[in-house]
């Protein structure tokens, strides 16, 4: 499949795949890119255009495997980059779904007392989601910082040794697969078994969006596990050497 | 579940591999360029293929089975680069055709369940149903091996077939598939919070 480089110009990428749209805008592009080019644009809007072509790949092919070169990307970056895509998370993505979800459900003329069921079983699923992401944000990315603060001002380790005494990145890569879970199991409600007493074309929107997002969040995990969490050891190895 | 690792430091080997197995019967493909960064993974488990080339095989099973610790079984296939006249099963030569490598490393992953009869996916058994009303009513795996008189062992099993029925994984979205079959009645649960 084709990559995409600094040379590419934005708009053409967009008209190959245009599910990267959210992952621009989390990059901090909106749209109206006329015909520049990537490195034109992050160079106006001071983003890291190395950062920016690894990340559209990365979502734009499956099989894109760049661990290596994503490694030397600073945490911060990585970091500010997740926590963008948190925010579209609970400012849009899920309220989206969670207006699909009561639309289809509104429509419903029969059994609707059972399909009830789905909307209890997503507000579920948001509630998980929404702990998970606080969870990074209030636990692991600040220690992931600090952790990173260490590694350039070496005085402050005492102070961090103190705080995080037992913390460390394992385990943090099981966490996502409750989500998946979930997401799994509440599209192959909605294919499998509801029953087909709904507006067809607003179970298709629901379906699609719920599609893009399981597409999404797979590449987040990917890149939280591919990319930070790898660096995180690199780093923890660095820090806790003499301990 | 099954997984390929495919350790190689050829950018273009690897990659080529990783778009050919796209199609294998692997849960995952993991790429690495050296044996080392298997330390990243120590929580791989399951029945793991390993892929490499036959070069840096000699030693290298015992350690990969040390880093593995999680693994039920570990096979090899090993990559040969020059034409030779005795390529095994075994072996994967690199200019042979894409077809025939998938082919391989499936007859190799299959092997891995040599015991287990493949069946076709159709109803829930009787007691699959037992199992999956006591999830639904939200029983842990521990209480409903109690209440069935079988082993946790056999829940579990049982669980998994579920899932692989119905195509549901969480217990809660258990709940709700018993629900729209009717199984279940929903004013059983829907005061309570299992979904």
């Amino acid at each position: 499949m084709e990559l995409f480089n600094e040379n590419s110009k934005l708009a053409q990428v967009i008209l190959k795949d245009h599910t990267l749209l959210p992952v621009i805008n989390r990059l901090g592009l909106k749209l109206g890119f006329g015909d520049s080019t990537i490195q034109q644009l992050c160079k106006k809007e001071g983003i890291d255009v190395t950062f920016f072509v690894e990340i559209i790949n990365v979502f734009h092919n499956e099989n894109y495997f760049s661990e290596k070169k994503l490694l030397d990307f600073s945490v911060t970056t990585v970091i500010d980059y997740l926590l963008k895509t948190h925010r579209n998370y609970v400012d849009y993505v899920i309220p989206e779904q969670e207006r699909l979800i009561d639309l289809f459900l509104s429509n419903c003329t029969t059994g609707c007392k059972e399909n009830e069921l789905v909307r209890k079983f997503n507000k579920k699923f948001t509630e998980e989601f929404i702990k998970h992401i606080q969870l990074e944000e209030i636990e692991i990315f600040p220690y992931v910082i600090n952790l990173n603060e260490v590694i350039g001002n070496p005085s402050k380790k005492a102070a961090f040794m103190d705080q995080y005494k037992n913390f460390t990145i394992k385990g943090f890569e099981k966490e996502h697969n409750n989500m998946d879970e979930k997401m799994f199991d509440l599209k192959n409600i909605i294919i499998k078994y509801l029953q087909p007493n709904y507006d067809q074309n607003i179970g298709n929107s629901l379906l699609s969006n719920l599609f893009i997002f399981e597409k999404d969040l797979k590449n987040h995990s990917r890149i939280e596990d591919k990319i930070l969490v790898p660096k995180v050891k690199q780093l923890e190895k660095i820090v806790k050497k003499d301990e | 579940m099954s997984k390929v690792i495919i350790i190689c430091d050829s950018d273009i080997i690897l990659k080529g591999l990783s778009v050919i197995l796209s199609d294998c019967n692997a849960d995952e493909v993991f790429l690495m360029h050296h044996k080392k960064e298997l330390n990243d993974y120590p929580h791989l488990s399951g029945y793991i293929l390993i892929i490499l080339p036959l070069n840096i095989i000699n030693d290298y099973e015992i350690q990969l089975k040390q880093i593995l610790i999680n693994a039920i079984n570990i096979k090899y296939l090993h990559l040969i680069f020059e034409e030779k006249t005795s390529i095994t099963s075994s072996d994967i030569y690199i200019g042979d055709n894409p077809a025939s490598i998938v082919k391989k490393v499936n007859e190799l992953l299959n092997s891995f369940w040599t015991k287990k009869v493949i069946e076709p996916i159709n109803d829930l058994t009787k007691r699959e149903i037992d199992v999956l009303l006591l999830v639904a009513k939200g029983l842990a795996n521990k209480e409903i091996a109690d209440k069935l008189s079988i082993s946790i062992h056999t829940v579990i099993s049982h669980r998994k077939n579920i899932s692989e029925k119905t195509g549901i994984k969480s217990a809660s979205g258990l709940t709700m598939y018993a629900v729209l079959k009717k199984l279940i009645d929903i004013d059983e649960i829907s005061t309570s919070d299992l979904i």
